[in-house]
């Protein structure tokens, strides 16, 4: 018995080695991680067959696709067409020109569940082999197994860091725009391309960064970006975001190339709030108006950046009732639309003591004689110092204002 | 080089149309013409026009409408007609883009109608251009290029559901609210937030229950124009659902849920390199009061998306994965989830607020097309006063770990701290203080692959009130000391550096005449290894009211030096604004803003020198 095996050993040996007459090269195209784009550039993938011998060849492909020495898809056999290539001839195929892969490609269970969650493969090597077997008889090597081999990671774009969300920048310096870098390193050369866009009164910076055109938009290949000094700064909302981009010219990222975008405010000065032209150049802000008593012209006036548009909308629209109390929002500009839902405010209080409450429990709170302290949506929180001397309304009570606000990232809970 | 150039005269014809109250042209006998004939016509007088009408028209409704109605229906708001002009000249500028449209025409339009119980805000933001994230930068220069395009109905609700333009009518009864057109459904921080939809939705809001449905199109199609180098996009029709029991102010618990498909027979041809999506997401909220001084909130969320519509179809049951089969599966769905919590305390001066957050890689909503995922974060941000209020002390600290699904290599860690102190000492002196800390590294050891830098920043900003008989000064000091440093091998020599920035400023308002003057000095010093870039700045400004306050103007001047790289001569700039802004006793109002930046170039480019305008006005009215 065992010599019949030896025999058929040795005779399958020679035909192999006998059959052993196409010599292939396999080029791969580049892949990203993402499965989607390494199944559709799979079909990318080029494979130079050369018959070195005279006599025609017909065979067929058997290729699997491993992932980390894991089969993650194969093309069988049995789905390949035949092909032949003369005696003496090179021929190019591409894969998706032999084979229908959306129908040959079967798929590891366990790779199909591991890449359900995120679409994406773990970084790792990724590994096409090819082998070309007789068409009559798959057991006859035409050309033996020959791979290719390519890593393949995702890339965490940047994240955008400083200016923080919300901020309020003074239109007298220079803001730094800062980002996390593209993980892991990338060792081709990056570009980072900043841009900001303006948002424009009755916009929402959602809107604003889907819509308007940027007013800078600057490539450099560091992690940081001055403010480009040839470019004016003007009093208003920003929102700004980064993403990279290879050599090629290529977003770098995955289903998202762009940074979450963050907003951020100019002001020409934010302890000198009574900006007389605030209407037109100061977006994103409620704009309170205080009043003396018995007159119907503003003594001071003060811009609450951040604040929510529809709460904002309908304190304007209860402005009659906070007049007692010398206080009057009588003007609602560009108010980014981080809460919009908020109901409809109640005005309690009385005495030294209003109350605004919105339907998210954001509270505006004002006491006489000591210091304010406002929380509005979720967004901001102001602090006013105000007393009400009488006839003449003063902050301070020595005929001087005093107002200092400062806007709060921070989610307000309670 | 000359590439646009102001249009003062279509300003001052648009000034005139405002005040003759349309003798120049009329809405209807717009839409009257054809389209060639409305082609013929400027574009810019027909917008201007058509601006100009629907704000009179509003005005009209404001003197005769409301008389004869005055005790039945009250009619409040404002309409606003904005128009900037913007040109950029100069001479080896090709570095430079222009930054805004030439032309950019604006409609606000926001009267709220109220009759006893029912109110109907309406809000028209119309824009002349049609941009969006799909559009190229050379359309921009097109002044009103979405007027010629509007040739039919499909065309113009592509041009209303524009994320640049808003149409909404939003009827409430009570504590039910209809919303028609442009509206934000705004349910919660991983399912449904701040992408408006144009379409139709209500919301009820009850002190025991709640819900809300929305549908709409939150991205209008988009042909591809390759000529053009506009990629194009899919319409995407969206809706959102929420149900909730509880009162949003106290406790509640809700369930939210948005989801949406590409439309791709919303385009002439499939679009190459960009993929058709369908997803879905939903989420289950809550939140508690849970003691005296506590609340809870928390939400859990679920989305299913198909990447890519037309990708590799695969039989996931044959597979053994059974996930719902809503819509079609292929290769590019996805399944993942999300989560967050927070708990808040709350007591007197004090409050703390702690939170996590957990996005998994695949998890992707519709309501945020631009959430990141795969990530971990945990954030604490305690606050208090002290001292009768006088010192206000906030603060945050919070990690952040990316590549949680080890798609990306190594994870990457952030760390993030800053303190803020905020302190009157005295009636006149507040001082403000503040410090930052952020940092970054991955696992990585090898130094080509490591990823780790640190960033610092320290503030002190003082301030002084001086306040006399005539005048109040105010006087401002800041400093800025900044500094990053990155410990990679092949990186941190270009992107190690620090920056100092110091301000100081004086502001003063005179008690018996309606002027006030100020002046600035900055001076903004950046080095690194490779590159030292300063920034000089004085800046004076003063403005006086007309008029009782009725006319007010302000005006601007700054003169700067800057330094882009070391080794070269410095670029001199100046700028100046100019600002009139004036309301009547009948609540008009006009506004006027001009900006110019004239900008030489030193060694660093030798001969390039801009000037760029900005001219901004406005026309309102409050009603």
């Amino acid at each position: 018995m065992k010599k019949y095996i030896s025999i058929t050993a040795a005779i399958l040996i020679s035909m192999v080695n006998f059959a052993q007459q196409v010599q292939v090269q396999v080029i791969l195209p580049p892949f990203s991680s993402r499965v989607t784009d390494l199944f559709d550039r799979s079909g990318d993938v080029l494979i130079i067959a050369t018959n070195t011998t005279n006599q025609a060849i017909t065979f067929r492909l058997d290729a699997q696709l491993d992932f980390e020495g894991e089969v993650i898809a194969r093309v069988r056999y049995q789905d390949s067409p035949n092909e032949t290539l003369n005696g003496l001839e090179t021929k190019s195929y591409r894969l998706k020109d032999l084979i229908d892969l959306k129908n040959a490609l079967n798929y590891d269970r366990s790779f199909a569940t591991t890449v359900l969650r995120s679409g994406y493969a773990p970084s790792g090597t990724v590994t096409w082999c090819f082998s070309l077997l007789d068409a009559n008889n798959p057991l006859i090597v035409v050309a033996p197994q020959t791979c290719r081999s390519q890593l393949v990671t995702a890339f965490q774009p940047p994240i955008a860091i400083l200016p923080e969300d919300n901020a309020i920048l003074n239109i007298n310096t220079l803001p730094i725009f800062r980002w996390t870098p593209v993980t892991p390193a990338f060792l081709g050369p990056l570009n980072y391309e900043v841009q900001i866009f303006e948002v424009l009164p009755g916009q929402d910076p959602m809107n604003a960064f889907r819509s308007n055109q940027p007013i800078v938009s600057r490539r450099t290949q560091a992690l940081q970006m001055v403010w480009p000094l040839d470019i004016i700064r003007e009093a208003g909302t920003y929102v700004w975001t980064v993403r990279a981009f290879d050599d090629l010219n290529n977003p770098i990222g995955g289903y998202e190339t762009f940074s979450e975008f963050r907003s951020f405010s100019f002001n020409n000065d934010i302890t000198n709030l009574s900006s007389d032209f605030s209407e037109t150049t100061i977006d994103g802000a409620i704009l309170m108006s205080f009043f003396p008593k018995g007159s119907k012209t503003p003594k001071y006036e003060m811009f609450v950046p951040g604040t929510n548009k529809e709460a904002a909308k309908r304190l304007f629209d209860e402005s009659d009732q906070s007049r007692t109390y010398n206080l009057k929002i009588t003007e609602v500009k560009n108010i980014p639309a981080n809460i919009t839902n908020l109901g409809t405010p109640i005005l309690t209080g009385s005495g030294d003591i209003v109350k605004v409450v919105t339907e998210d429990g954001g509270v505006l709170t004002f006491n006489r004689n000591q210091q304010n302290n406002i929380t509005i949506g979720r967004n901001s929180i102001i602090f006013i110092d105000w007393k009400d001397e009488g006839g003449i309304f003063n902050l301070d009570g020595k005929g001087t204002k005093r107002t200092t606000s400062q806007a709060q990232t921070k989610p307000d809970l309670l | 080089m000359k590439r646009t150039s102001l249009q003062i005269n279509i300003m001052e014809l648009a000034s005139s149309m405002w005040l003759n109250r349309n003798e120049n042209c009329k809405l209807g006998v717009l839409f009257d013409f054809n389209f060639k004939i409305y082609l013929r016509m400027n574009k810019t007088l027909i917008i201007l026009c058509f601006f100009s009408f629907v704000g009179s028209s509003v005005f009209s409704q404001d003197t005769t409408k409301v008389k004869k109605t005055k005790d039945k229906v009250k009619i409040t708001g404002s309409v606003q007609i904005t128009h900037d002009f913007y040109s950029l000249s100069g001479n080896d500028i090709g570095h430079l883009n222009a930054r805004r449209p030439s032309n950019l025409s604006r409609l606000i339009l926001t009267p709220t109608f109220s009759w006893k119980k029912v109110t109907l805000p309406i809000e028209f933001v119309l824009s002349s251009q049609a941009t969006n994230v799909v559009t190229p930068a050379s359309r921009f220069n097109d002044p009103y290029s979405i007027f010629s395009q509007i040739r039919s109905f499909q065309d113009l609700v592509n041009y209303v559901s524009n994320p640049i333009n808003r149409v909404s009518m939003s009827p409430i009864f009570g504590k039910f609210r209809i919303n028609l057109g442009t509206h934000t459904p705004n349910y919660s921080e991983l399912v449904q937030g701040n992408i408006s939809m144009f379409g139709a939705g209500y919301e009820y809001l009850g002190n025991k229950f709640f819900t809300s449905f929305s549908w709409g199109i939150t991205q209008p199609s988009v042909n591809q124009d390759t000529l053009n180098n506009m990629i194009g996009a899919y319409r995407r029709e969206q809706y959102a659902f929420r149900v909730g029991f509880g009162s949003l102010r106290k406790n509640y618990v809700a369930f939210n849920v948005t989801g949406g498909k590409d439309n791709m027979s919303s385009v002439d041809s499939p679009l190459r390199g960009v993929r058709a999506e369908q997803g879905i997401a939903g989420s289950l909220q809550y939140n508690f009061i849970i003691a005296k001084h506590f609340s809870w909130e928390s939400e859990m969320a679920l989305s299913i998306l198909t990447d890519d519509l037309n990708a590799f179809e695969i039989d996931f049951k044959e597979l053994g994965i059974n996930i719902p089969n809503v819509f079609p599966l292929n290769l590019s769905t996805r399944a993942d989830i999300a989560g967050s919590t927070a708990l808040g305390f709350k007591k007197n001066n004090v409050k703390i607020y702690a939170k996590a957050l957990y996005v998994g890689a695949g998890y992707k909503s519709f309501g945020f097309p631009f959430f990141q995922s795969d990530r971990l974060e945990l954030t604490l941000n305690p606050q208090f006063s002290f001292a009768k209020n006088k010192w206000f002390v906030n603060g945050s600290a919070g990690t952040r770990t990316n590549n949680l699904s080890g798609t990306k290599s190594a994870p990457m860690n952030q760390f993030i701290a800053n303190i803020n102190v905020n302190g009157r000492i005295t009636d006149d002196l507040n001082v403000n203080a503040s410090y930052g800390n952020f940092g970054l590294r991955n696992s990585v050891i090898n130094d080509t692959f490591r990823v780790e830098n640190i960033a610092q920043n320290i503030n002190f900003t003082p301030s002084y009130t001086w306040t006399h008989e005539k005048s109040i000064d105010l006087f401002l000091m800041s400093y800025s000391h900044d500094r990053f440093e990155d410990f990679n091998v092949l990186t941190g020599n270009i992107s190690n550096n620090q920056s100092n920035i110091f301000l100081v400023s004086w502001n003063r308002t005179l008690n018996n005449l309606p002027f006030s003057v100020g002046l600035s000095y900055s001076n903004f010093q950046f080095n690194s290894s490779f590159l030292q870039l300063s920034n000089q700045s004085v800046n004076v400004n003063w403005g006086y009211n007309f008029f009782k306050k009725r006319l007010r103007t302000n005006y601007s001047i700054g003169r700067l030096l800057n330094k882009p790289e070391s080794n070269v001569s410095n670029d001199r700039q100046w700028i100046a604004s100019l600002g009139i802004d004036y309301r009547s006793k009948t609540k008009y109002g006009f506004g006027l803003r001009w900006n110019t930046n004239n900008y030489i170039y030193g060694s660093a480019r030798p001969n390039a020198r801009f000037n760029e305008n900005t001219l901004r006005f406005n026309l309102s009215k409050q009603f």
